[in-house]
């Protein structure tokens, strides 16, 4: 199962990854949303996490370029307190799932295998 | 002066002006090389250690047994960490990654945090006399949650730095909650508005003070408005019925502002005496007060306000008319017919305050 992290900010990405890869699924990570839509364009994994707020290209960005081209992915926002807004546009583009950090890696864990237990 | 400068632009001194103008430049030069080469230096440090650090703290961050009890930290490591860049590159990626995290994982950067002895170094920050050391001194103590250090922070919430300040301010709302607000009995310097916004923030995550209301009088009287302010939209936002009275005697403060807020705070914890009491109040307000005032009836205007609002239709402020319509037509069950009454008057702007609110309650 591939995943794939969009999420700016370095210890917080690596903690991330190296959380799911403890749980056994093949991660792969990048900095900001441009470099997020580059790897999308070379394959579509099983799932997104994306924060919201990123460079270049913003997390609903990501969002709704994963809905329009593979409906299969599912895509989990994760947002700060404060941004119902947000949360709500991107339920509108497709959210599959979201968490508002701060967060417990324990819980974001049990919603990708959620997610893919739903998806596949 | 100028004329001990011009001295240089003779023949006979022109030399020695070239001279010392080549020196300044050449200090320049070197100053600005000293400065590049030193933080040329201190990134390619950060990014020789980044990875490895990195790697280590992420792991350690991922013990599964709470409060770090198994961290073996490598001997290198500590080296390293004597480093004062490099503690200070732990310190702020702790921070952040914590600021994100809860569970099991938060309390393993807490306990690597005074594992490492890195306190030490937030704690030194504290005797510093540069105010932003200082301010980073405490920010780093309250987001690790270092709660001995809570009077430290504590007898900075009212430091001559506004940074200063405002740090220890967020600090001891954010390690105690409603608690921390005390500092609102002593604070003599202004609390701003995005301070105002941000303690507020805080007290979002904490649990609600059954205390607030025997607190707020005695706020609520203060020397500092920005504190009588601030307290007005804990009462605002916390709903403090009990302090109506207290809310309604702050109408006759002298600062615009802080009447302007007992007038939005009164709105929200409204009783049924309210609505008069605003009205009453209306004739001395000033302008933006009175619109505020209008804004308010909105929610709460009874039928003992409607010929109030029917002699404010000949205000001749266009935006009262608008406003005092606006009332009538949302309270009134005949309100919106009585608007369109007025608006077959041949002059005046009633036709359009008519049309105008049908179009906003038709939405």
């Amino acid at each position: 199962m591939k995943i794939l992290i969009a999420e700016d900010e370095r210890l917080m990405r690596k903690t991330i990854c190296m959380k799911l890869e403890k749980e056994g699924y093949t991660v792969d990570s990048c900095v900001d949303g441009k470099e997020a839509l580059q790897k999308l364009e070379e394959g579509f994994p099983d799932i997104v996490i994306t924060d919201i707020m990123l460079p270049y290209a913003s997390g609903l960005e990501i969002l709704q370029f994963v809905k329009k081209r593979n409906s299969l992915t599912a895509v989990i926002v994760l947002s700060a307190l404060g941004q119902e807004k947000t949360v709500e546009d991107a339920f509108e583009l497709g959210a599959d799932d979201y968490i508002t950090k701060p967060f417990n890696l324990n819980e974001l864990a049990v919603r990708v295998k959620r997610l893919l237990k739903k998806n596949h | 002066m100028l004329k001990g400068f011009t001295k240089f632009i003779i023949p006979d001194h022109l030399l020695t002006g070239v001279e010392i103008l080549s020196a300044g430049f050449f200090i320049i030069i070197l100053i600005i090389y000293c400065t590049l080469y030193l933080k040329k230096r201190r990134f390619f440090f950060t990014k020789k250690i980044q990875p490895e650090l990195e790697a280590w703290v992420t792991k350690a961050i991922l013990e599964d047994s709470e409060e770090g009890s198994r961290f073996n930290i490598p001997d290198h490591f500590y080296r390293i960490l004597k480093r004062p860049l490099a503690k200070q590159f732990i310190i702020d990626e702790l921070i952040k990654t914590k600021k994100n995290l809860t569970g099991v994982a938060s309390k393993n950067i807490i306990a690597l945090y005074e594992k490492l002895d890195l306190k030490k170094e937030s704690l030194r920050k504290l005797n510093s006399r540069k105010w932003h050391i200082l301010a980073r001194g405490i920010n780093e103590l309250y987001s690790m949650q270092q709660m001995d250090t809570l009077s430290l922070i504590y007898q900075n919430t009212n430091s001559q730095y506004e940074f200063v300040r405002m740090e220890a301010q967020i600090g001891v709302v954010n390690m105690t909650g409603f608690e921390g607000l005390r500092f609102l009995d002593v604070v003599n310097y202004p609390i701003t508005e995005w301070q105002q916004i941000k303690l507020l923030d805080q007290l979002r995550s904490a649990e609600e003070n059954r205390q607030l209301a025997t607190h707020l009088p005695k706020w609520l009287s203060s020397a500092n408005d920005t504190v009588i302010i601030f307290a007005l939209k804990l009462a605002e936002e916390y709903q403090q019925f009990l302090v109506h009275n207290v809310v309604v005697q702050c109408l006759e403060h002298s600062n615009t502002a802080v009447r302007l807020q007992a007038i939005k705070t009164l709105v929200r914890i409204a009783d049924e005496s309210t609505p008069q009491i605003l009205t009453d109040h209306y004739p001395k307000e000033k302008f933006t007060n009175q619109l505020a005032v209008l804004d308010g009836l909105v929610k709460i205007a009874t039928v003992d306000q409607a010929w109030f609002l029917i002699a404010l239709l000949d205000d001749e402020s266009d935006i009262i008319k608008l406003k005092a319509g606006r009332v009538l037509a949302h309270c009134f069950p005949l309100g919106l017919e009585a608007l369109e009454e007025r608006g077959k008057a041949p002059s005046g702007p009633y036709q359009d305050i008519y049309l105008h609110i049908k179009s906003e309650m038709g939405r």
